[in-house]
């Protein structure tokens, strides 16, 4: 018999709440039966260990420094 | 850096060839050779305006190099709507069918090397076979930059991010690009090795001791690509340059694989099997690229005889806490489902969850009208053969001509069977369905058979007590399905928003 049929669920009536900031994802999700995989995650994935979301403004804004001036370089 | 091969000129490279490599010349030439070689160094640095167009040319690779950085770090304020539509059909294929609304800005938008074209990053795509990508712009299709094309603007991206960067005096721009040839063209297989390698690499090559602000950020955006560009690339096409500070929308769409986990304590390895039944089953899509655009929106298409009960779209952080969601219940029989997010930050990690069944049209009415009248029949049939007297004529003989009569029910359930290719979800999902209306079709037969074949007492006797026992599992299979299909997903839940 299949495995699918061996996981317990949740009872009618059983919801769990869930709060966003607060809530894990392994309180969210539970084992999926089927995944798509994506290879995905967010646009830049191990950024968030590197900090970078937080010095993103600056960089940002020393990549529009450059590139203004190698535009002015090559007119 | 400025002597590495890739910024090299065709020019310069034949010059090379020509002038330099004596492997590649007949014996007999070497004395033109020797008399060509100084001749050609003259030619070249008296040619009107060739040290200048070198030039430009690298100014021009390192301006698209930037702006590409600029374009991946700063996406959401070009890309402003992405539309992700997962489709699975009922060829059995999962389609992810990608639209993006951009505006591409005109100080940011990289030239192509074919004329009028601008090159338009849309993400980050993993690496290995994609399958049946097809990508198009207003009906049309689009062109996408083949694989030497995206890795030589993904080395000169790695360049950009750390050029002017303090380095070492053992550091040497041949080991540079060693590395950061490496990095772009490493293969699923070898990315951990590449990755390590790229870390002895910064080890030592760049000097870190005294860096200013600029440089930690750059070293971060460095680290950031090459961790990133290990795995995947960038997807990167060409349109018309015409749509520079046009909105505009770009899709694509490509195969996805499907794994399947059986249970708990094999969920972790990747078997590639259908599992055998379901009644109800959990699908996770691990969005790529959340963050990329300004609004994002995801979709599920279920083939027909499916629907989707219930859609959570969630993102969470880096610490794995829900930090934004998009719940939808849907209506009964909908397979079509569609949640959205803005995403709030870019390292923010984007998952679907949707929980799936049978749509109650269809197959599950049937099987479920089936089974109750395949049971009352069979009770039916133990009241006329306690009450014979009372209900049955005397005449009733066997053969019946109600045989033929009693078949038909059988070979109307099983024209239920798909007789077509079909996706492995569905598969799943009406497994039970089918195995339920395939039990009331054999009970059928078994009572045709009886009132067709005159049979001896003793096998009359035994396949009446089949049909009973058949029945009886069918009815409480039936009954346990049917309670399943009414059980809450695991993941319900109710949002508090803060």
């Amino acid at each position: 018999m299949s495995t699918l049929h061996r996981q317990p669920r949740t009872p009618a009536g059983d919801r769990k709440e869930f709060v966003v900031g607060e809530t894990k994802r392994e309180d969210v999700a539970s084992p999926s039966d089927i995944e798509i995989r994506s290879g995905g995650g967010s646009i830049l994935d191990e950024s968030v260990y590197m900090g970078f979301e937080e010095i993103r403004d600056y960089v940002v804004e020393d990549l529009r420094q450059e590139i203004a001036a190698l535009r002015r370089a090559t007119r | 850096m400025q002597n590495l091969p890739c910024l090299q000129s065709p020019r310069r490279a034949w010059l090379k060839v020509v002038f330099r490599d004596a492997s590649m010349c007949n014996p007999n030439l070497m004395g033109y050779r020797q008399l060509l070689l100084p001749l050609g160094r003259a030619l070249n640095a008296v040619r009107p305006g060739g040290g200048r167009q070198e030039e430009a040319a690298q100014l021009g690779d390192e301006l698209a190099a930037l702006q590409l950085l600029y374009l991946l770090i700063n996406s959401r304020t070009w890309a402003h709507r992405r539309v992700d539509a997962l489709r699975l059909d009922l060829e059995g294929s999962t389609r992810r069918f990608v639209s993006v609304d951009i505006t591409m800005p005109e100080a940011y938008a990289i030239a192509a090397a074919s004329r009028n074209r601008i090159i338009v990053p849309l993400g980050m795509m993993r690496k290995g076979a994609i399958q049946r990508l097809d990508a198009k712009q207003d009906s049309t299709g689009l062109a996408v930059l083949g694989k030497r094309e995206n890795s030589a603007l993904a080395f000169k991206l790695l360049q950009a991010a750390v050029k002017d960067f303090p380095r070492k005096s053992s550091a040497t721009a041949e080991d540079e690009a060693r590395v950061f040839q490496s990095i772009v063209a490493a293969e699923p297989g070898s990315a951990h090795a590449v990755h390590e390698a790229y870390k002895a690499w910064k080890e030592r090559s760049l000097d870190t001791d005294s860096l200013t602000a600029r440089d930690k950020r750059r070293l971060i955006v460095l680290d950031v690509f090459a961790s990133r560009l290990v795995g995947h690339y960038i997807f990167l096409v060409e349109i018309d340059s015409k749509y520079v500070g046009t909105r505009t929308t770009l899709k694509y769409s490509l195969d996805q694989e499907i794994k399947y986990s059986l249970d708990q304590e094999t969920s972790s390895s990747d078997i590639k099997e259908v599992p055998s039944w379901g009644t109800q089953i959990r699908f996770h899509f691990k969005l790529p690229d959340f963050g990329f655009a300004e609004s994002q929106h995801m979709e599920l298409e279920l083939p027909s005889g499916l629907c989707i009960k219930q859609f959570l779209f969630l993102a969470f952080d880096h610490k794995q806490v829900l930090r934004q969601a998009d719940r939808r219940t849907l209506p009964p029989d909908r397979r079509v489902a569609h949640a959205f997010l803005n995403p709030e930050r870019s390292d923010f990690e984007g998952e679907v969850w949707a929980h799936t069944m049978p749509s109650k049209e269809g197959l599950y009415r049937f099987a479920k009208w089936a089974a109750i009248i395949s049971s009352i029949l069979v009770v039916a049939t133990i009241i006329a053969r306690c009450f014979d007297r009372e209900v049955l004529r005397p005449e009733a003989i066997i053969p019946s001509p109600a045989a033929s009569i009693i078949l038909i029910a059988p070979a109307l359930m099983l024209s239920w069977m798909s007789r077509k290719p079909e996706h492995p979800l569905v598969t799943v999902l009406l497994a039970p369905l089918r195995r339920i209306v395939l039990a009331c079709a054999a009970v059928l037969v078994m009572m045709a058979v009886l009132a067709a074949v005159p049979v001896a007492p003793l096998v009359w006797h035994v396949i009446w007590i089949c049909i009973y026992i058949g029945t009886g599992l069918m009815a409480v299979y039936a009954w346990s399905i049917f309670r399943g299909y009414k059980t809450t997903p695991r993941y319900s839940m109710t949002m508090k928003p803060t």
